[in-house]
């Protein structure tokens, strides 16, 4: 990434699973299952838009799929640009895509029970306050 | 049994990754095929209007899209998002 000269910013984000559910209460693990082929090109998908959409230079998404413990990471973004401003905005908007429309199926496993985890309103509200 | 369906999610959870089903040779809609499944009473969430999405060719589909033999169709739960 970034190795043309004209990159001068790099912006970069790590998403890690929390120990705590929304309601407050532990998370032994997340599960995240994905349909193969169907999952790759909606990141791509994603991927490609924000570099279109803010004129980046290069894009970079990294996500995991599977058991992922608490502390561990879920997923990373980079963005590079000639000035920081549209690499900024490009891995913010990366994240609120990818938190909404990813092909991902993702289950919360409790200490005692497991749940399956979809978008909130406020993750839509994130995505859509770019259309 | 001429096609395989595979399932994701909530519903893989219930139903395992995959099973072969009989599409009907001269194809149907997608809405049809639900209808189909859904009078084996394990596949019941499978109807139209359960709440479970589906794709044809690893592309979301809605229930008026035609259906062949030997297509890749999938059902699943609402997605989450990474």
């Amino acid at each position: 990434m970034a190795e043309a000269h004209e990159a001068g910013a790099v912006v970069s984000f790590c998403g890690i699973a929390r120990g705590t559910s929304k309601a407050g209460e532990p998370v032994a693990a997340l599960h995240l299952d994905h349909y193969p082929g169907m999952t790759e090109r909606s990141l791509e998908e994603i991927a490609q838009d924000g570099a279109t959409r803010f004129g980046v230079a290069d894009i970079l998404v990294i996500h995991r799929c599977g058991t992922i413990a608490p502390g561990e990471t879920i997923v990373f973004v980079a963005a590079a640009s000639a000035h920081r401003r549209a690499a900024f905005l490009a891995a913010d908007y990366l994240m609120d895509r990818l938190k909404t429309d990813a092909v991902f199926w993702k289950k919360e496993q409790g200490l005692d029970a497991a749940r399956w985890i979809e978008p909130t309103e406020g993750d839509r509200e994130d995505r859509n306050r770019w259309s | 049994m001429n096609t395989r369906i595979l399932f994701f999610g909530r519903l893989a959870e219930q139903l395992g990754r995959e099973r072969e089903v009989d599409v009907p040779d001269q194809g149907c809609t997608l809405g049809e095929l639900r209808l189909l499944l859904a009078n084996d009473p394990d596949l019941a969430l499978l109807a139209p209007g359960a709440g479970m999405l589906a794709s044809l060719d690893q592309a979301i589909a809605q229930d008026d899209a035609q259906v062949r033999p030997g297509q890749e169709i999938a059902f699943f739960s609402p997605l989450s998002g990474g």
